[in-house]
This record gives structure tokens, sequence and C-alpha cells, in this order.
């Protein structure tokens, strides 16, 4: 038969039997739907992980405040910026280091009161924290010495009292006594494990905060710094806690951490869900794949009799198969293609749940295989079945 | 070479739980081009049997079986369709159409099988089924059709190849006998216009339209 005629022929099958054809891609269309769905979320929530620590690497270390109950903050020894200078002469692994305090105040910005995140810091703490200025500018050496009235605003904060971050540069917010310069906007960061969101903060010279009594009591510096190769952690971590415990009174406040450690717990924490979901995948797939088999199966073995009717009649084995081979995968085809169409419904909808959802072409192409395969398989293998019967058994199959 | 079937010493058995039934012993059998024969038996007699042997539906156990010059004996499956598709035209008792095809789509089937281009195929069809008078249904489908139009449909798309043989298994089997009648009538006028007719029936009055009758009794022809 010529291959037109034969999807002739499917073409006029799949019309007359709507229901029954709807009826089997119904599964295949769930199954398409739950694999890029599942995807979507193992994506999500490793991009989420990638996204979080896109503003750290795992060179990065903290001196850190331990927290404990009986923590007093009058006479906690404070970390200044001669700590850090001293720090940096002694360690030849270090290759620069910040110093930070965060605080809470109330500002004005455009003749609006509100409380926001203040964080004091010195030189180097864009790239140390990998935060960059998109409109305007950093913090010049002159800002810092001489503690300029000047501030850099989160992404965020900028965009929503100026509409357009551009719009900021030059205006001026209000912090208790004093009006300070807005001279840069941060890149939009979403997400940051800094123990702050830049997106959210106002970025002001450390040296500028502590003259203008912009830091509270618990306002406790911390300094971040970088180390020069991730191979040397250990020994810098050792240099800083020696250079610690001679300079501060009590050196055991203070705690040393790489990130490296964080990164390497969150990445394992994602892997593991990672394989969850691969293995949910993997019952979808079977669970799926048997569901579209029994429906495809039994509707194909019911056409034993049209198989004989075309044995009869004389078409070749192969154009027999050839034609319910082409029927079966028509129908994974549309049934992965309605699935793939409405994961674009679907996949919005889960943006509202707290879920994690990153639409990808693999999770698509995936699930677009496993629909074509299914249903090519098992629609194929009753027709080859069928055909391998004499034509008075296919014909009298009942 | 005037003999279109040819049958030597055919045998065909079923085996059921273990219990062989010999259904066809020794056929023998032969028709010329032009003939027109009748095979009378009882129920359960082999008739179909013996029928779908000849129609290249099934395998005998044993014998030599040529049709129009091939022996089908040593043929290939593949050979064996081509054969089905050339050299029969199979009426059956139960019609066996395809239900979601109408008529025309039923009756050009065998042509389109053929590689015939749609267009030629369209035509002779159309031709075949002005003949059996089915032209105002001819997109009509089988279920929207009365018995003996469903088993003139049938015969339509049994002569669009123009087959060296024509099998009718009970062709009025299932109909009333005024239809019978016609589909009879339907008959003598192809066999008029040459073509060989093999028809069964275990009516004797139906076999009396053919040329020759044939009786059938426990596997034996004679
Ligand atoms: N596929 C089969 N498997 C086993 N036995 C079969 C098969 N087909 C037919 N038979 C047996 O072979 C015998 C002959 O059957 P056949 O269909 O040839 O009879 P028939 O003469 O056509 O009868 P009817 O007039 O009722 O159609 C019967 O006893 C039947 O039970
Ligand atoms: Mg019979």
């Amino acid at each position: 038969m010529r291959l037109i005629e034969i999807l002739r022929m499917i073409g006029i099958n799949l019309v007359q039997n709507k229901s029954k054809v709807l009826l089997t891609s119904l599964g295949i269309i769930i199954g398409t739907l739950t694999i890029i769905l599942v995807i979507a979320i193992g994506q999500g929530g490793e991009e989420q992980i990638a996204a979080q620590f896109s503003n750290m690497s795992a060179e990065t270390i903290y001196i850190n405040m331990s927290y404990s109950p009986n923590l007093n903050y009058e006479t906690v020894s404070h970390l200044n910026e001669e700590h850090l200078k001293q720090i940096k002469e002694e360690n030849s692994y270090l290759r620069m280091i910040y110093l930070r305090a965060i605080s809470y105040k109330m500002v004005t910005i455009k003749g609006d009161k509100k409380n926001f995140t203040i964080v004091g810091v010195t030189e180097g703490y864009s790239e140390i924290s990998n935060l960059l200025i998109t409109q305007g500018n950093d913090f010049s050496e002159e800002d810092m010495l001489d503690a300029k009235r000047v501030v850099v605003l989160g992404y965020n904060i900028a965009s929503e009292a100026f509409f357009e971050p551009e719009n900021a540069i030059g205006e001026f917010i209000r912090i208790g006594d004093y009006q300070y310069e807005i001279i840069g906007v941060l890149e939009k960061k979403s997400e940051g494990l800094q123990g702050f969101s830049p997106d959210e903060s106002i970025i002001i010279p450390f040296s500028t905060a502590e003259n203008n009594d912009l830091f509270d009591k618990y306002a406790i510096p911390q300094a971040v710094g970088l180390v020069i190769s991730t191979k040397e952690i250990k020994q810098a971590i050792n240099r800083i806690q020696s250079t610690l415990d001679y300079m501060l009174e009590d050196s055991s406040m203070y705690v040393i951490e790489d990130a490296g450690g964080r990164i390497d717990a969150a990445t394992a924490s994602a892997r593991m869900m990672k394989m969850l979901l691969i293995s949910i995948a993997t019952i979808v797939f079977v669970v799926g794949g048997i569901g579209i088999m029994n429906v495809l199966f039994v509707s194909v073995k019911e056409r034993t009799k049209e198989i004989g009717v075309l044995k009869a009649l004389g078409t070749s084995k192969r154009d027999i198969l050839l034609q319910f081979l082409l029927e079966s995968v028509g129908i994974g085809v549309f049934g992965g293609i309605v699935g793939v169409a409405m994961s674009y419904v679907a996949l919005p909808f889960m943006k509202y749940t707290d879920i994690p959802v990153a639409a990808s072409i693999n999770g698509q192409i995936v699930a677009l295989i496993f629909a074509v395969t299914t249903a090519g398989l098992f629609g194929f293998y009753p027709a080859y079945k069928a055909s391998e019967l004499k034509p008075i058994d296919a014909l009298n199959y009942e | 070479m005037n003999e279109i079937v040819s049958l030597r010493n055919i045998d065909k058995s079923y085996t059921i739980a273990n219990e062989k039934l010999q259904v066809l012993k020794h056929i023998n059998l032969t028709i010329t081009k032009g003939d027109y024969i009748a095979i009378l038996g009882a129920s359960g007699s082999g008739k179909s049997t013996l029928m779908n042997v000849i129609g290249c539906m099934d395998t005998a156990d044993a014998g030599e079986y040529c049709l129009d010059g091939v022996d089908v004996g040593s043929c290939s499956e593949h050979e064996l369709s081509v054969l089905r598709n050339e050299k029969i035209g199979f009426i059956f008792q139960k019609y066996h159409l395809i239900p979601q095809y109408t008529i025309l789509q039923n009756v050009i089937l065998p042509l389109l099988i053929q590689r015939k281009s749609r267009l030629d195929a369209t035509s002779i069809a159309e031709e075949y089924i002005k003949m059996v008078g089915l032209w105002e249904r001819i997109s009509h489908k089988p279920n929207e059709l009365s018995g003996g139009q469903q088993q003139r449909m049938a015969i339509a798309r049994a002569l669009v190849t123009t087959p060296a043989l024509l099998l009718a298994d009970e062709p009025t089997g299932a109909l009333d006998s005024q239809t019978g009648k016609e589909i009879l009538s339907l008959f003598q006028k192809l066999n008029d216009m040459g073509n060989t007719i093999i028809m069964i029936t275990h009516d004797t009055k139906v076999a009396e339209h053919s040329k020759r009758i044939f009786h059938l009794n426990d596997g034996v022809l004679n």
C-alpha cells in the first residue's frame, strides 16, 4: 500500500474512534504532564540552591559571633578595622577581607518612613560578597576614609521607591538626623546566604555608620574574607584563629567558618532531593506506562478481526504493522504534545505554591520520548501478535 | 491452462484437548475457468474449512493445491498475501467489512493494497458499487446498511480486483429469500460474464443455481 494511503487510513481510524483515542491519550497526557512537572520541580530545586550560592564562593571565610543565650552585648569584644588589618598582615593565605555589621533603622525614602536593614561595610565588600553595582558607582576610597554620607541601595528598595533603579542615583534618603546620597544600586540577587538579603538592604560605609551612630549594641561586626585557594582554607582558618587569640580579650566568642562546608551540605541535600525525584519519575514512567499499555493493548487487540480482514484482502504484514505502529505513535505524539501544552498552563500555577519549579526543554523532550515510545511499543506489540496469526484465525478472533 | 483450482488429497485436522478431529479427508477437486459450483453439506461437515484452504486463508496438513497455476504449498507468507489479493475474491458468511470505513473506502481497499493510485482505484470501485446497486449509499458505513446491502458491498469488494476465483461462503445464509434471490441472480450474471465461482450452502435450492453440485459429508467430498 502507498504510504499516503496508509496515513489516510490512520486518519480515518483516529477520527472515527475519537473517544477511544481520547481515552488512550488521557493516560499519555497525564504521564507526560507528570514527568514534566517532576523534572521541573527537580530543576527548580537545583536552580534555587544554585541561586542561593551564586553570591557565595567556596573560598569565602566568615568570622562570626557565636551567639549564646548568656551573651553579654555590652562587654563582648567587637572586631574592628585594626583587627582586620592585623589578620590580613599575618595571613598569606588570605586574599582580601572586609568587615560588616548589620542593624535596623527607620529610613525615610521619598517621604515614606520604613524600617530597613542597614549594612555597614568596609572596602572589598562587593568583590568578596559578589555584589555588583548596576547603576551609579560603588563607594570610593575617599567615601570610606572620610566617612561620607553616601549609600548604595538594594535593587528592590530602589525599584520600589523610584520605579526605575537609575532614577535613584543622586537622590537622598534620611536616616536619623542626616541625609545620605544614593550613589549606586546593586544588581538583583533574589537570594543570599549572606546573613542578609542584598535586594532589601541599604549598604553604607562602615566608618559612616560608626560616626553617625547607626549601629546599636546588637550590630556586632563580622568579617568576610576570601582565601587565595580552597586548598588552603584550613591553614587560613588556623592562622586567623591565632591572630584573634592574642588580639581579642575573649576570642572564643568568635567562630571561623568556610562557605565550602555550607555549600557541600546544601549540595548534598540537593542531590538527595534529585535522587528522590528521579525515583518518583521512574515510578511515573512505570505506572503511566502500564496504564497506557492496558488501554492501548485492549483497543488494538479488539481490532484483531480488522487485521484479519486486512490480511484476507492481501495486505502485506509490513503494511499492517506500519499502519498500527504509525497509528499508536500518532496517538503518542498527540498525547505528548497536549501534555507539553498543558504543562505551560500547570507550571505557572506551581509558582503560587512554595515549590520552586523551572520548566526545561529537557523535561519536555524526556516526556515526549516517554509518550511516543510507550504508545508506539504497546500499540505495536498486540498488532504484531495479531499479524502473526493465520488470516482465518485473526478473522474469527472473538 | 484452464484449471483454476486443483486439489489433490487435501487433509486437514484440528486438535482440541489432545483429540484429533479430521475435518477434511483426501479432498480432490478440479475447477476450470468459467465454472460455477456449489458445495452442499451439513453444519460442521467442513465446508468453511475447505473454503478457507481454497482461499489461502488457512493451510492444509497434507496434499497438493494449485491455484491458477501456482503451487500454494510452496508459497511464502508474502506470496500468499499477494495470491489472496490478486487471484481470490472472498465473500464471507459474516461479510467482514471494516466498520469505520464507508462503502467506497471498503471497496477500494484491495486496489490500494495493489498500490494503485487513489484516483484509479476509486473509478474502478465506483463501477462495481454501481453494479451491485449501492451507488446512492457510497459514503455510508456498514452499520447503516441492511444485511443484503452489506453482502452486496462485500461482493463489490471481492470483485474489484477481477479475481480468477470468486469464493462465497453461505452468501445467502443470513438473508431473506427475496434478497437471497437478488444475490444469486447477481452471481448468475457474474458467471455469465466469465467469472469462476465456488459457493457454499446447506440449501439444496440455492445449490441448484450452480452448474455443478458437490456434497461434503464428514470431510469427504463427492
Ligand atoms: N479453528 C478451529 N479449531 C478447532 N476446530 C475447528 C476450527 N474450525 C472448525 N473446527 C471444527 O471443524 C469442523 C468443521 O467446521 P467448519 O466450520 O468447516 O464447518 P461448516 O461445514 O462450515 O459448518 P457450518 O455450516 O455450520 O458453517 C467442526 O466440527 C468445527 O468444530
Ligand atoms: Mg461454515
